[in-house]
């Protein structure tokens, strides 16, 4: 009899064999016996590999050190889609948890049945699985047939039989998560040795470049040949030997033996380009002109328009129309901002004709490249899609959808012109700052009304934004950039946004956390794909947590209320426990009652001191969390300390996701202060870290953490959650210094002075 | 033929001659990949980011857009060369990150820890740890300026580098 299949915990329940998710390796070649996790969900620089390792150590009741992860591999992994939306613990934490935990209870129920026992006579400890009675060793996870006794389905329950022993492990399951394990993979960074794609080497390999004009954004489907040929035929005079050119359709690359030659090609290319890469006969396209020209430019996109949420309270129908509200509007409008990684986007590929094709790339998804890549070149290849293999190899960090996808089809285009070799392809710092996509620029109109009470009756919020996902893996066509490029390419598709039930994209936190009488989301997405938009560390959290948090804060102090009560007002649901719970926390580790006083201190001459706070629930469906910025603004802003409370749920590693809260709020304070792609009328005009200013040393506010850990509840992402309610917290605080708002990220010395001087 | 030493390896780098392997030109940092050695990082081949610093005749250098043709005789060390030449040091720091946790992705990590094992050793600085002095945190901070991270562990990577400075001064 067919029933529906029962639901498993994450990604289990899509990948549902338990062999798919760990592998047991005997000792061999002075390497110990071991467990080797090998999950989908990639190593981003957040953790993760550390904290699914400690998940697993746990429910098998093994140590951390008899726990090795697989990077992600399509030949291997369960395909756990990408690594993104701090959803890791979400997805494959509960998994791996789940699978482990049965894993555990099969071994074990099969040691017992050979040597005649019940499951509860046994002790698992550290794969040695002892009579109870004595101690007496019976087996060990290595001399029971392991691999085969889980090439089983999971299921969602354990069987009786088993229940007994999970219990036992269940109460030995905290022996490293909820401990600051520290991070596995960075000892080998610290100590120099190869760690990373960028350090990847094989005997023989070759090295290729891409020849993209830097304002490949412009291109929209448009990078005609014409252009290419123009790059290729600046370049075929200063070939030297054993250099191939590669050129098809719009797509132009470069391969040769060695780096070295390579980049003394490049730099004599870059002599015969404008500073910015373009060449001379390069016709100027319609961009934003200058981030100041940025709303005009939203302004004349085609849009679709959705009401993405609509609330009406029960007696909304009601309003007096003698006793007026009381109305606020104000616009909000963020830039165009890079993912800036300090490694360059790199892959490896090796075409083996009519066999397969290899890749090795730090992308954040290998089953959704490897689709894309099949998508591109599959059918040129004769290739069916499992004859594609991607490797996960970790690179420098990642906080969204960068170029690691587009470089690895670049690599594997040019690894077509080199059949049997391997071909490593690296973008220039150039290309990083301009061909990867960006995150989009945002507009967010908010119109509210309070009601006699002094609460907020009506709430509309509206946003005007390219989508925030572009990734490949998801679409009829491929997304990658070189796609769009070859002969025959695809056009490029405009970025879409994931639903809001499942977070959303542009409109990803527009819907407020608060109980407010009425609440309507209109979410204008602008169809251009002029400039490449993709998702970036909280997608339109950034946008939408600024307008709605500045909006919150801006009536409460018009009200004359406290901006902490005024939130808490509008939290007295059930429902809201956990966000009032954060925004106590953070007002208490930041001594919000006296911070009038925190900031006289700081005021002096020219200088003025001020506290602000914002809070978000990330995606309304994730982490909670509570940002108190305390700025001081003279002719720029500073940003010297942040207070943060975070609810995460259960807490796998306290310290990994301190780490990623911290690091999440310092980004987010460079993107409030620093960030925005620089335009001209060519398009962008981003070629080095001249033209993209990041925060440095000596401007990271001091992090003050207070972390609710809850063990009983699911665990929850951390890497975006910051990112929002910091930023606009530094607005709030701006304004609590100067009295003024200011509505256009970032918050740099121009801006201030155009506030300070009533320009808008 | 210029000669330079890397680390503990004398290398003779034939240059500009006709198909020879070298030119004046290419970066230091080329080489240094050449030769096996991937703890200097390439971030942006201008000098910009500090990912690829290492030490040249005791002077702090970005490699990436460093000539090997100004080299002549002198001694390149990287951190796979620390580790050799200075273990005290290499494993106080790299202790100190560990113990700190000072990284998320970690791709700027080996050039911060050149530029501050340059500086645990110069003079003024060694002096101080000498007579138990651990310097300030702002000190850190302008030591630090030219390296970009992005992943915002400013603050670790901080404490690493005050925490390997104490242990060093015996305050530990």
């Amino acid at each position: 009899m067919n029933r529906a299949p029962e639901r498993l915990p994450g990604s289990l329940n899509t990948n549902r064999s338990l062999g798919r998710w760990m592998r047991f390796v005997a000792a061999a070649n002075g390497e110990p016996e071991h467990v080797l996790l090998t999950p989908g969900k990639v190593e981003i620089g957040q953790g993760v590999t550390t904290a699914l390792a400690q998940i697993a150590a746990d429910a098998l009741g093994l140590r951390l050190d008899q726990v090795r992860l697989l990077p992600a591999d399509t030949t291997v992994s369960p395909d756990e889609g990408v690594t993104s939306g701090s959803l890791s613990m979400q997805d494959s934490g509960t998994a791996v948890r789940h699978a482990c935990a049965q894993a555990q209870a099969l071994l074990v129920a099969a040691a017992a049945v050979r040597h005649g026992l019940a499951a509860a006579d046994l002790d698992n400890v550290d794969g040695r699985l002892q009579r109870r009675a004595d101690g007496h060793l019976l087996e060990t996870f290595w001399t029971l047939d392991a691999n085969a006794l889980i090439a089983v389905e999971a299921t969602a329950a354990a069987e009786s039989e088993q229940s007994a022993q999970r219990e036992a492990a269940r109460r030995r399951t905290r022996r490293y998560v909820g401990q600051p394990v520290q991070r596995r993979d960075l000892p080998a960074q610290f100590a120099g040795r190869p760690a990373f794609i960028q350090d990847l080497r094989f005997d023989g390999m070759r090295h290729a470049a891409v020849l993209r004009h830097l304002d490949a954004h412009n291109g929209s489907h448009a990078v005609g040949p014409e252009r290419a040929e123009a790059l290729a035929a600046l370049v075929r005079p200063l070939l030297s030997k054993g250099m191939t050119l590669v050129v098809d359709g719009g797509f132009a690359a470069v391969i040769a033996d060695r780096r070295i030659e390579l980049d003394r090609l490049l730099r004599r290319v870059q002599v015969l380009l404008n500073p910015v890469g373009r060449t001379v006969a390069d016709p100027p396209r319609p961009q934003p002109a200058s981030a100041a020209a940025l709303t005009g430019w939203i302004d004349g996109q085609p849009g679709v328009t959705t009401t993405v949420f609509e609330h009406r309270a029960p007696d909304a129908g009601n309003e007096d129309p003698q006793s007026p509200a009381r109305g606020w509007q104000a616009e909000f409008v963020k830039p165009w901002v890079s993912h800036a990684s300090i490694g360059l986007c790199t892959a490896l590929a090796c075409w083996e004709p009519g066999q397969r094709l290899r890749v090795w790339s730090h992308c954040q998804g290998v089953f959704n490249l490897r689709r894309d890549l099949h998508l591109a070149l599959g059918a040129h290849l004769k290739l069916e899609l499992s004859a594609i293999e991607v490797r996960h190899v970790p690179g420098a960090g990642c906080y969204g959808h960068n170029g690691a996808d587009d470089v690895a089809f670049d690599a594997a285009r040019c690894a077509i012109a080199r059949p049997g070799e391997v071909v490593r392809l690296q973008w220039t710092r150039a290309q990083e700052m301009s061909s990867a996509p960006f995150s989009p620029a945002m507009r967010v109109r908010i119109e509210a009304l309070a009601g006699p009470d002094g609460r907020i009756a009506q709430w509309r919020h509206a946003l005007w934004s390219p989508g925030h996902s572009a990734r490949p893996g998801r679409g009829d066509v491929s997304v990658l950039l070189g796609a769009t490029e070859i002969a025959g390419g695809v056009p490029r598709s405009p970025a879409i946004n994931p639903p809001l039930t499942s977070g959303g994209g542009a409109d990803r936190n527009a819907v407020p956390p608060y109980d407010f009488g009425a609440i309507e989301v209109v979410n204008h997405r602008l169809q251009s794909t002029a400039i490449r938009s993709s998702a970036f560390r909280g997608l339109g959290a950034i946008a939408n947590v600024l307008a709605a948090e500045s909006m919150i804060e801006r009536i409460a102090v018009d009200l004359g209320d406290d901006p902490l009560q005024f939130r808490l007002r509008h939290l007295g649901r059930p429902a809201d426990r956990r966000a009032r719970e954060v925004l106590e926390r953070a007002a208490a580790l930041a001594g919000w009652s006296h911070r009038h006083e925190r900031c006289a201190s700081l005021s002096r001459d020219g200088e003025q001191a001020g506290m602000g706070m914002a809070m978000a629930r990330y995606k309304n469906l994730g982490a909670w969390c509570c940002v108190v910025a305390q700025v001081v603004v003279g002719a720029t802003v500073r940003v010297p300390a942040l207070w943060i409370a975070v609810d995460v749920g259960e807490v796998i590693n306290p310290d990994g996701v301190r780490n990623q809260i911290e690091g999440g709020a310092v980004q987010a304070t460079s993107i409030a202060l620093f960030e925005q792609v620089p335009f001209d009328d060519g398009g962008v005009r981003a070629a080095s870290w001249d033209d993209y200013r990041i925060l440095r040393f000596g401007e990271a506010p001091e992090v003050v953490i207070d972390l609710v850990d809850r063990p009983q509840s699911a665990p929850l992402g951390a890497g975006e959650a910051a990112t929002g309610p910091t930023v606009a917290a530094i607005g709030n605080a701006i304004t609590a210094a100067l009295g003024v708002r200011l509505q256009q990220l970032p918050f740099t010395p121009e801006r201030l002075r155009e506030a300070i001087e009533g320009v808008t | 033929m210029p000669q330079l030493r890397l680390n503990a390896v004398e290398l003779e780098l034939e240059l500009d001659a006709p198909g020879s392997s070298y030119r004046a030109d290419d970066p230091l940092l080329g080489v240094l990949h050449e030769q096996g050695l991937t703890a200097a990082k390439l971030g942006c081949g201008l000098g910009q980011c500090g990912a690829c610093v290492v030490m040249v005749d005791g002077r702090i250098v970005t490699s990436c857009d460093l000539p090997i043709g100004s080299l002549q005789g002198q001694t390149v060390l990287t951190l796979e060369g620390l580790r050799e030449s200075d273990p005290p040091l290499f494993d106080a720091l790299v202790r100190a990150f560990e113990d700190e946790q000072a990284a998320q992705c970690g791709y700027c990590s080996a050039g911060i820890l050149m530029r501050a094992a340059h500086w645990l050793r110069s003079t003024p600085i060694a002096d101080a740890l000498s007579r138990g002095q651990v310097p300030q945190a702002q000190a850190v901070d302008a030591l630090l300026e030219p390296h970009l991270c992005r992943c915002g562990s400013h603050l670790r990577i901080r404490r690493a580098v005050l925490r390997c400075a104490a242990t060093l001064a015996g305050r530990a």
